[in-house]
């Protein structure tokens, strides 16, 4: 009767080690992945409320176009950030990114400049359908803000295990690259001047 | 007794005008009520304390009639078990058996049917004594705090599906609730009920694993998403409870900025957005201050359906069971119950839940 002999391929210690690196290198790069995807994500989420604040501009805008002849400069100027915005872009290209989030910003601190800029035309203040679109925009606002949350938090994970290592040997293996962050508008990091707002 | 039963309204009143003058900077828990409303004290002086006296009276008569009653049914179980001893062992004499019969069969079903019968006519008037303090004395306290304050001894079946729901309540095999209240406060929809749940722990054994408040709140924001907030178990118990929630997998850990807030919590959402929405900065820090304002070092709660709903494990039985041989502790209760409504106003007032400009 033949028999048969089995060989047990027993590993040294440094392939063990080896090993051990591989899994761990494999580990980090999937979880830098899996942040990576978190990131775009939460991307996609600001987008989806930018694309919300884009579409109730120009309602907004046409109210105000009636009333308010002395600021046309202003008013084109958020158009065209608008426009900025809405265009398409790759939210794999870190700069496109950092381009995109930049308008988005500008936009933002455009439009609150617009809206205290209302202040001074009591019609429009006061017409219901700019009340509401006011109101409306205040919780796309809202929303815009835990979306730059969101987005922060999972940028600040994916940057932190890209600048650590290993993960920085493994990102320019893997050409994953960090993203920029959403910060709030400087204008709203600004201190502000009360005697702008006070009576004489 | 009488004497006794005055000085002890006296006493509460004395109680509870001191936590009114206390708390006039503080608490007060008037700043709850609109103006000129009556103050704790004078509404338990008004609309309680002469309750008392004739609830002091119901239950002598309670008892009274219960002591009769016991007497005539022992009577009755003695004359029994006499006849059925009497017949069963002359039975062959009176022709009725070949010999002497056991106490055992058709006799003994009749024997035991008689005895139920007779405690439940014994046990009645207390039965009765105990509907009507729970239906009349409990609406009364709850008029406190307003017209639209409504005390019930059953919840509604709502309740415990929200809680079952709302995946913030520990394993349980069993659910024990009752005493459910209905109300609003500046606008915010209340409903709470005592809740105890407990589930198996051996063979026969069972262990309370929650004993408080179920609390459901109804803010005048509305909110779509589905957000939990639990106690923080420490970095490793979070992972495995985040695994081994089955309940929860549609849920996915929400992290958030503040440290502090992370400390003591950890949220779970359908919607990473919509629970920042809710989880403002300064919403974390009035939850923070609110569980330490409050004691409320096992919070947790979720955000479902447009409700809040708390789980206060706050261990007191908030409605405690009525006994025929105690005087009605109406003190007691009133004060247990107005703490208890300070603290449900405290978390709305503390969250802002009152107010329609983001949570």
């Amino acid at each position: 009767m033949p028999t048969v002999q089995f060989k047990m391929a027993i590993l040294g210690v440094p392939e063990m080690i080896a090993l051990a690196v591989l899994a761990g290198a494999y580990l980090w790069y999937m979880a830098m992945v899996s942040r990576r995807n978190s990131a775009l994500e939460a991307l996609s989420g600001i987008d989806v409320q930018l694309t919300k604040r884009a579409s109730l501009i120009p309602n907004v805008l046409k109210i105000a176009r009636s009333f308010m002849n002395h600021e046309r400069g202003l008013l084109n100027e958020i158009v065209e950030l608008r426009n900025k915005v809405a265009a398409p872009y790759d939210p794999k290209d870190a700069d496109a990114v950092a381009q995109h989030l930049d308008s988005a910003k500008q936009l933002s601190s455009r439009m609150g400049q617009f809206m205290l800029t209302v202040e001074n035309y009591p019609e429009l203040k006061s017409n219901e359908t700019m009340v509401m679109a006011q109101k409306t925009y205040n919780e796309v606002e809202l929303q815009i803000a835990a979306a730059r949350r969101f987005y922060n938090s999972a940028v600040n994970s994916l940057n932190t295990s890209i600048q650590t290592f290993p993960g920085n040997l493994i990102a320019s293996l893997a050409n994953i690259e960090e993203m920029p962050f959403y910060e709030a508008d400087a204008a709203h990091l600004q201190p502000v001047d009360a005697d702008a707002y006070l009576p004489a | 007794m009488s004497a006794h039963l005055i000085r002890g309204i006296e006493s509460f009143g004395d109680f509870l005008i001191s936590i009114t003058e206390k708390q006039s900077k503080a608490s007060d828990p008037s700043q709850y009520r609109s103006a000129g409303k009556d103050s704790a004290a004078s509404h338990y002086n008004l609309h309680i304390a002469p309750f008392a006296f004739e609830y002091e009276n119901k239950r002598f008569a309670a008892v009274q009639e219960v002591k009769s009653r016991l007497y005539y049914s022992v009577a009755a179980v003695i004359f029994l078990i006499s006849v059925f001893i009497i017949f069963g062992q002359n039975a062959h004499l009176l022709g009725l058996a070949e010999k002497s019969t056991r106490f055992s069969g058709l006799p003994m079903w009749v024997f035991i049917g008689t005895v139920v019968l007779l405690g439940w006519w014994t046990h009645e008037p207390a039965r009765q004594f105990y509907a009507d303090v729970r239906g009349e004395i409990y609406p009364r306290m709850f008029m406190y705090f307003g017209a639209d304050f409504k005390h019930h001894i059953t919840a509604p079946e709502s309740i415990t599906e929200d809680i079952v729901t709302s995946k913030i309540a520990p394993y349980h095999t069993y659910s024990n609730i009752s005493d459910y209240v209905t109300g609003s406060h500046n606008g915010v929809g209340i409903e709470l009920a005592e809740l105890e749940l407990s589930r198996r722990n051996g063979k026969h054994g069972t262990k309370i694993v929650f004993d408080g408040l179920a609390v459901a709140l109804t803010p005048k924001r509305k909110f779509d998403a589905r957000i939990i907030i639990d106690q923080d178990a420490g970095a490793l118990m979070n992972k495995l409870s985040g695994l081994l929630s089955f309940g929860r997998v549609t849920l996915r850990r929400v992290k958030l900025e503040d440290p502090t807030f992370e400390q003591l919590f950890e949220v779970y959402s359908d919607d990473q957005i919509g629970a920042r929405t809710v989880l403002t900065t300064s919403f974390m820090q009035r939850m923070v201050d609110m569980s330490r304002k409050h004691h409320l070092d096992k919070l947790s709660c979720s955000f479902h359906d447009g409700k809040i709903l708390f789980m206060l494990p706050t261990g007191v039985e908030h409605f405690p069971p009525l006994t025929l041989f105690r005087p009605v502790d109406l003190e007691y209760q009133f004060r247990q119950i107005v703490n208890e409504m300070q603290l449900v106003f405290g978390i709305i007032d503390d969250l802002k839940l009152d107010q329609d400009i983001g949570l």
